[in-house]
């Protein structure tokens, strides 16, 4: 798994999903996320529903806090970790 | 009895028993009340004295509850600020407040500074011994580190007891204000108190009780959580801020902690059932009452909660200037209804009342404005005039058959997301003051766990202000539930025929493209 595959994925979804009604949809990989209220519990909710669907990756209530979901870098970072954990 | 004495109180009672805990650590009585004597010589060392504001900021902590005691003994005014606040916010409530100290933790002691237009130390930010030699400037505001409380294991401190009048200030809440500064309610011991001791009988409240705090210390509801628990000499047990975004890791804490009384926002609760799984396993034997409170909790998760439960559900109503003013208790019958359960009759030894258009007093069947007079009626706004001991809350209700009420909606453009209260008008000042901002509307599309912050925004001539800078722009200024979901820009606002700003309009062509879209 590219974890920069996986980053501009998550930063599609987060554009196409919450920032819909942006002009502009300028986030990269390192934008605050939560502190930029760009995603909140719900959305979280919806992103695991995402990772889920797209990677089969179930992210585990643990793993979801402030710091994993901090920014998209982060996220996938989370991803591949799981991901590995799997095959393992 | 003022508000401090509850914890004097327990500890001679039940000094061993647990008071408080979070992040890790527990405290008993005794040790609460050794540290929050410490604290208090900490905080006299840097100048504050009966009746002075000292703000606290900082992630929800025994440290922060050490903290508020400390303050309360030596007769000054706590004003608690969300870890997650920006500096430039805590800074703007520590000049309204005209704050003699701000406690902070961790980089939030140097991101302060700037914000407050202080020098930088010379020597550290708060000095080891606890005195604060560089920043005591007369009229400076003082930082100091919510960290320097001592363990609580000194047994050679000597008491801190200031004595207070009961109509003296505990502390204040700041809340969203219209006019795009946020207000200070300004809370007395008595109002505290008040409440406080009508909960815990409500209660029955014993020292082997264990309250979960699930809301952020800047809400009033966490008053329950922290003083019922310390006038019963029972544990309050702190839910990290962070656990709101893990449901699951919120209903594993319930269980883990052994909860008897849990008190939140029907939304945290919403929450758990849907992504949480709380209702998929048994409710803990424990669980005595759950009570909700903020907003209108939808009657179908009532049913599932019931189901789930035997503990006494309790629909708690009051906004932070009267605290909790009416209460229902939820009963069979409650569940057949097809709207959220109604909000009751008056709580905490007030008198409420519904105000119709024409000022009389709304019968059985007719609509008023909710009215509170009584001893939990807020003193004030800080900086205001007096209170008029009577508090119209903006709130419609309709008077039911048994004299009780039922609550209808908001007034004025106070709204509720998700449990908190905004006044729209805060936002749009906030992004009016964006350099690239003519003008902006703000305002709820959606519905309760749906409902979302849109905000419309006129640039200046020529400009082209991001959406992004803009979230940003308002992540530095407000907290995080006010920070919009969505911005569109327009070349103009839509107007009524009398020139007011068609909300209305406004939200149908928000859903209208969030429909076209999907």
């Amino acid at each position: 798994m590219n974890t920069e595959a996986v980053t501009a994925r998550v930063l599609d979804f987060i554009r196409t999903e919450f920032l819909w009604s942006d002009e502009d949809r300028a986030i990269d990989a390192a934008t605050p996320l939560l502190e930029w209220g760009i995603i909140d519990s719900l959305r979280i909710a919806l992103l695991q529903a995402f990772i889920l669907n797209e990677w089969d990756v179930s992210v585990p209530t643990a793993r979801i806090d402030a710091r994993n979901f901090k920014n998209a870098a982060s996220i996938a970072a989370m991803i591949c970790e799981l991901e590995q954990e799997t095959v393992r | 009895m003022n508000l401090h004495e509850l914890v004097i109180r327990s500890a001679r009672r039940y000094p061993l028993r647990p008071a408080v805990a979070g992040e890790g650590r527990e405290l008993t009585y005794r040790a609460l009340d050794r540290a929050a004597d410490a604290y208090a010589r900490l905080l006299a060392r840097a100048g504050v004295g009966r009746g002075d504001r000292v703000v606290l900021w900082g992630d929800k902590s025994p440290e922060v509850v050490v903290a508020m005691q400390a303050v309360l003994r030596l007769g000054a005014v706590y004003v608690p600020q969300d870890g997650t606040a920006p500096a430039g916010r805590v800074a703007t409530v520590a000049r309204d407040c005209a704050a003699r100290v701000v406690c902070a933790t961790g980089t939030r002691l140097t991101r302060i500074r700037p914000a407050l237009d202080l020098p930088v130390p010379l020597d550290g930010t708060a000095q080891p011994d606890g005195t604060t030699r560089p920043d005591a400037v007369p009229g400076l505001v003082t930082v100091l580190d919510l960290a320097a409380a001592p363990p609580g294991d000194d047994e050679a401190v000597p008491p801190v007891d200031t004595e207070v009048k009961p109509d003296d200030p505990a502390f204040i809440l700041y809340t969203s204000g219209s006019t795009g500064t946020p207000k200070g309610v300004s809370i007395s011991h008595r109002n505290a108190r008040a409440f406080v001791d009508w909960a815990v009988e409500l209660l029955g409240a014993g020292p082997g009780d264990r309250f979960a705090n699930h809301a952020p210390l800047v809400f009033d509801l966490s008053v329950l959580d922290l003083y019922a628990a310390f006038a019963a000499g029972a544990s309050v047990r702190l839910v990290p801020a962070t656990l709101a975004y893990a449901p699951g890791e919120l209903v594993e804490f319930l269980h883990r902690e052994r909860i008897t009384v849990w008190y939140s926002v029907p939304s945290a609760l919403i929450l758990m059932i849907r992504g949480g799984g709380l209702l998929d396993r048994p409710a803990p034997a424990g669980l005595r009452a759950v009570l909700f409170a903020g907003e209108p909790f939808p009657i179908a998760h009532v049913r599932r909660l019931a189901a789930w439960t035997k503990a006494r559900l309790l629909n708690l109503y009051g906004p932070t200037e009267t605290n909790v003013c009416t209460w229902h208790e939820v009963v069979p019958a409650d569940l057949e209804r097809d709207r959220p359960v109604p909000i009751g009759r008056a709580a905490s030894g007030d008198e409420v009342w519904a105000r119709t258009d024409a000022g009389a007093v709304a019968g059985p069947g007719e609509q008023g404005e909710l009215v509170v007079t009584g001893p939990t009626v807020m003193l004030g706004y800080w900086g205001g005039p007096p209170g008029s001991g009577e508090y119209a809350t903006g709130d419609i209700v309709t008077v039911l058959p048994d004299g009780s009420f039922d609550y209808v909606g908001r007034r004025d453009h106070a709204v509720k997301v998700r449990g908190h209260r905004i006044e729209l008008g805060e936002i749009e000042t906030t992004c009016d003051a964006h350099d690239e901002v003519e003008t902006a509307a703000v305002v709820v599309a959606g519905e309760g766990m749906d409902a979302r912050l849109v905000a419309f925004v006129v640039p200046v001539p020529g400009a082209r202000p991001g959406a992004l800078a803009l979230r940003r722009h308002l992540a530095e200024r407000l907290p995080s539930y006010m920070i919009t979901d969505h911005v569109h820009l327009l070349d103009d606002l839509p107007r009524t025929r009398n020139g007011k700003i068609d909300r209305p309009a406004l939200v149908r062509r928000h859903l209208t493209l969030s429909k076209g879209r999907s």
